[in-house]
């Protein structure tokens, strides 16, 4: 049985099932644990009542799930004036590439069994592109906002859509920035060499500015409050304004995709991936780790999310051009004149 | 003309006057239950007293003629403790039912004792009860609200003479009894005695638990049942609310008073008319051509048509229809030079006692007479082009009914402007909705000549304008510059609603 | 007005306000982990009824007689009262003489729309009769517009307030 799991190309595909059911269990469970936070958070009680065959409450838990009926058989409307073909490729636009990204993220210690090397990323680790990978596919969900936002045919959509492209587009430069420390500092881009380098130390620590701009560039990437210009409820609505039923559920499942991909990114460069005292001798022990890091961020951002309020756009722009990306250059400039001075 | 003091205000008043009159033209309020300005004056009630500087005693101001340099203090502080006493005395054994009393809103005992009355009663005696009677056909009696003013036995007594009723017994067990229960069914006039009542002992079956009057608008009218032209208070409720079964608009006819013509009182005929201001289902309220339903549009293409064929023309003229709508049909006949025509009203034997009641069963008859407009069935040929069909709801002689058919059917433009659907309408090419006399503004002549004007209490309903509209669309802006110009050109005077009043003018 | 705030370099790092307001959320969020349900501010209501004040203005009752009779008289004052044309009332006669109290009047419909219905009291005030009083009565749904139309039997079954 295991023998036969362990053969590379079911193993490949296990793995590939695993990540990506794990993935999007962890978005249905994270958007459940948005709302019961935030409820928290508001002394609230939050989502309590959908209960499983009418009985079990657990707590509303069933709520993602009777989220996703309803989308599912909501009526799909699609505006008249929309461009109908960009309208529905939209919200795919936006969901592949964050589900895509994270094909690269190594969660678990790699193991030798008879001979064979095992890896617990989907993509080998030996690509040896992995950070450029990542911010590559990454910077494709842009695509899925703009495109629907222009689809939509809607001035509100259409500001949205701007406002977003242009936000994520300036603070990439920040976050791209920040990571050029890391790769700087391991002297590779692949992403099982950042962990193994940050043995012992995380790369936190020594990185600390850079780390910062990176977790800051975070939430702007993945228009999570308090940069969450392309929603922005209160004022515009948003870039999905005309979107409803599953098409809509889509560009939601995609943020918080999204979310988990950047959590994972800045677990894997910041935080050591795998890596925990004690923990990680043991494999099942290292993708605990990797799991246990990645929720912790991802509570982060549901915590920052209903505790700080949104910036306004100039706030926003001059906190990105003005602060982020000097910053990332000191510390990238830092840590260039400290490996210059090692030799 | 003399010079007396009422309430420290001098005023020269007429001779030959009561205290009460002379106050109510100078719109001081007495209150009072038993006189009424059609009856005999009785003096029972003393709720109108009044000081009288020098007399030892407070006066009933119903029965005490002015004289000159009398002071009268109507409001000083010992009437007004004669008035808490006499209240007192009224409601020792009045049920002060009003929740259940259908008087309430409307009664004078109510009104008063709210504003002169006392708020606790004192007596720790039972009240007398007595049951509802339905003493007639129309009318039930209370005696338990009764204050014993004896209106209603006056007005039997004298207006109509026909003495139905009577007082019995004595003293605090006086009340009310009907003698003649069969007279009353008879007697053209009984209801006006649930009018006259100052509170709730008298009332009409036909009314009883039907609407509270608080909800309902009054607008002063002109009975169009005859051509007495009695003024009418009509009862209106136009604010039904949702769940209200659509029992339509008008409430209630009652009567009016008009000094000037000493009229008080209506005849059960017409009081009892109102229900049928509410039918619908015969009401026209779309323009018809050729007996379907048509546009607004449509219906003024074929009005310019018929008026721009040059054929010879004749109009019919209406004796149910105002003084408004009739002068806008002569102005079109003026103006085109058609023939005028009047059909004979409809009549019918008088009622005993007849009192005013007019034989000729039509409100504008004497407008007809004034105008010396021909008679339709004195028409000698009955050829015309374009004839145009003035009606409204009542009817007219047989005889010019026939006529004014054949007219219509041999016209080639035949234009009826009627309320409901009639042998008129289905008889002409084109039908136009009318108003009905209480959704516009319209006066009529009565049979002494006098012009009075009837409120439109409802407004037009949605699609029906007046005739004036359709024919001369913008000219005039509202039915008063009608009447102006009517009484400008016919009549020789300027006269307008502000002149004409509530109680008309004698032409 | 434009107020000038001064801000120091420490306050214009912001992260340090940035903790300090996530520490406050935090706070919150567990002190409402750890809060049985039953302690919380909201009142979850179909399990939990929250209790109402004695003057809370809930659906209508129609008050009885000693009798079982109702007492409303079909005044119509309550009808006259309503700012929201609410009560519809069609009144009859019947021939009852009490010695202590005449009755010749009743409702023989006696209807309010809740759905119109505002529930301000102005008809409790109006009533002479204390035939018709607002109860503490909240739980009032109805799946169609008809239901909403409550009738005079549904009316005198209204449990009555509890103080009374
Ligand atoms: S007669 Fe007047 S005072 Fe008496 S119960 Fe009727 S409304 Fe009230
Ligand atoms: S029944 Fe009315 S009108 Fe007749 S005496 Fe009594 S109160 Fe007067
Ligand atoms: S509570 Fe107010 S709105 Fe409701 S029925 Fe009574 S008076 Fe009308
Ligand atoms: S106010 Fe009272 S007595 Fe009058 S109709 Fe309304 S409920 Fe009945
Ligand atoms: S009105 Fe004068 S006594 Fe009755």
């Amino acid at each position: 049985m295991m023998a036969k799991l362990l053969a590379p190309e079911v193993f490949m595909i296990v793995k590939v099932v695993a990540v990506f059911i794990i993935v999007l269990t962890m978005v249905a469970v994270g958007t459940w644990v948005e709302r019961r936070g935030a409820a928290f958070i508001q002394d609230r009680v939050g989502p309590n009542r959908v209960a499983l065959f009418g009985k079990f409450r657990i707590m509303g838990l069933a709520q993602p799930v009777a989220d996703g009926i309803k989308f599912f058989f909501k009526e799909d409307v699609i505006p008249a004036n929309a461009d109908k073909i960009l309208f529905v490729l939209a919200p795919l636009i936006a969901f592949i590439p964050a589900t895509m990204t994270f094909a690269a993220i190594p969660f678990g210690r790699s193991f030798d069994i008879n001979g064979v090397h095992y890896f617990l990323s989907i993509l080998p680790p030996a690509t040896n592109i992995g950070v450029l990978y990542v911010f590559a596919i990454g910077s494709m969900g842009v695509y899925g906002i703009i495109v629907g936002a222009w689809a939509s045919n809607n001035k509100w959509s259409i500001l949205g859509g701007m406002r977003a492209s242009a936000q994520i587009i300036s603070y990439e430069l920040a976050m791209t920035m920040a990571v050029v420390g890391v790769v700087l500092s391991t002297g590779s881009l692949r992403l099982d060499r950042v962990i193994s380098a940050q043995t012992g130390l995380w790369n936190v620590v020594p990185q600390f500015l850079g780390a910062l701009v990176f977790f800051v560039s975070m939430f702007a990437e993945t228009n999570r409050l308090p940069f969450d210009f392309a929603e922005g409820e209160s004022e515009i609505i948003g870039y999905h304004v005309e979107y409803g039923s599953m098409k809509f559920s889509m560009f939601a499942l995609a943020e918080y995709a999204n979310m988990i991909t950047a959590a994972a990114l800045f677990v894997t460069l910041y935080l050591g991936g795998w890596h925990f005292p004690w923990l990680d001798q043991w494999i099942w022990g290292s993708i605990l780790a990797f799991l246990l890091k990645l929720v912790s961020i991802l509570w982060i951002f549901v915590w920052v999310r209903w505790t700080l309020p949104r910036f306004r756009y100039d706030q926003l722009m001059r906190l990105g051009w003005k602060v982020m990306i000097p910053l990332s250059l000191v510390n990238m400039i830092v840590v260039a004149l400290f490996l210059a001075y090692r030799g | 003309m003399m010079n007396i003091k009422i309430d420290n205000k001098e005023h020269s008043v007429e001779e030959g006057q009561t205290i009460l009159e002379v106050c109510r033209n100078l719109d001081i309020e007495i209150p009072h239950f038993c006189y009424h300005p059609g009856l005999s004056i009785a003096g029972n009630c003393r709720m109108c007293l009044v000081e009288v500087k020098g007399m030892p005693k407070l006066m009933t101001a119903c029965s005490t003629m002015v004289q000159d340099k009398m002071e009268i203090f109507t409001d000083s502080d010992v009437v007004k403790e004669a008035r808490k006493g006499v209240l007192e005395f009224i409601l020792l054994d009045h049920p002060v039912d009003c929740p259940i009393c259908d008087k309430s809103g409307e009664c004078d005992l109510q009104n008063y004792n709210f504003d002169y009355g006392i708020d606790q009663r004192r007596s720790i005696f039972p009240k007398e009860r007595h049951k509802v009677e339905k003493i007639s056909e129309k009318i039930y009696k209370n005696d338990n609200r009764c204050v014993l003013c004896t209106r209603c036995i006056r007005f039997l007594d004298e207006v109509t003479k026909t003495h139905e009723f009577t007082t019995i017994e004595r003293g605090s067990h006086t009340h009310i009894t009907c003698v003649d229960p069969e007279g009353l069914d008879q007697n053209p006039f009984a209801s006006n005695i649930a009018d006259l009542c100052p509170v709730g002992a008298l009332g009409l079956n036909e009314f009883r638990f039907k609407k509270r009057v608080w909800l309902t608008e009054h607008v002063r009218a002109v009975c169009p049942g005859c051509e007495a032209g009695c003024n009418l208070t009509v009862d209106l409720h136009t604010k039904q609310t949702p769940l209200d079964p659509n029992v339509g608009p008008v409430v209630r006819f009652t009567s009016a008073d008009n000094y000037s013509m000493q009229r008080f009182f209506i005849c059960d005929e017409g009081r009892y008319s109102y229900s049928g201001y509410n039918e619908t289902e015969r009401r026209l309220l779309h323009p018809e051509l050729d007996g379907e339903e048509t546009t607004n549009g449509k219906a003024k293409a074929f009005l310019k048509e018929a008026l721009s064929s040059e054929l010879t023309g004749a109009v019919v003229l209406s004796p149910l229809a105002s003084v408004e709508e009739n002068y806008a049909a002569i102005l079109l006949a003026e103006q085109m030079g058609y023939d005028l025509y009047r059909p004979s009203p409809f009549r019918k034997d008088l009622p005993e006692p007849a009192l005013f009641i007019e034989k000729i069963k039509a409100p504008n008859h004497r407008m007809m007479k004034l105008l010396e407009v021909p008679k339709v069935t004195d028409m000698e040929s009955s050829d015309y082009g374009v004839v145009l069909v003035l009606n409204s709801i009542g009817s007219i002689r047989d005889n010019s009914l026939v006529k004014i058919l054949s007219l219509l059917k041999r016209a080639k433009y035949s234009i009826t402007f009627e309320v409901e659907r009639s042998e008129f309408s289905e008889n002409s090419k084109l039908a136009l909705p009318a108003p009905m006399f209480l959704e516009e503004d319209g006066c009529f002549i009565n049979s002494s000549k006098r012009i009075q004007r009837s409120t439109g209490g409802l407004g037009y309903p949605e699609g029906v304008r007046p005739l004036w509209e359709w024919l001369f669309g913008n000219r005039f802006t509202n039915s008063e510059s009608l009447l102006t110009q009517f009484s400008n050109e016919k009549l020789g005077i300027e006269l307008s609603y502000e002149k004409i009043g509530k109680e008309g003018v004698e032409l | 007005m434009k107020k000038e705030v001064k801000l120091s370099f420490w306050d214009r790092l912001y992260l340090p306000a940035i903790l300090v307001g996530m520490g406050i959320t935090i706070k919150h969020f567990f002190k409402n982990l750890f809060t049985p349900p039953s302690k919380r501010y909201t009142v979850e209501f179909p399990e939990r009824k929250k209790d109402v004040p004695e003057w809370y203005r809930g659906l209508h009752r129609l008050n009885t007689r000693d009798d079982g009779s109702v007492k409303c008289v079909a005044c119509y004052c309550c009808a006259t009262a309503c700012p929201a044309d609410a009560i519809f009332i069609e009144a009859e006669d019947i021939d009852d003489l009490d010695e202590s109290y005449p009755r010749e009047k009743r409702p023989k419909q006696f209807i309010i729309d809740l759905h119109r219905c505002i529930f301000c009291g102005f008809c409790q005030e109006a009533c002479p009769e204390d035939a018709i009083v607002l109860t503490n009565e909240y739980e009032i749904t109805q799946l169609s517009r008809d239901e909403g139309l409550i009738t005079m039997e549904e009316l005198i079954k209204t449990p009555k307030k509890k103080m009374d």
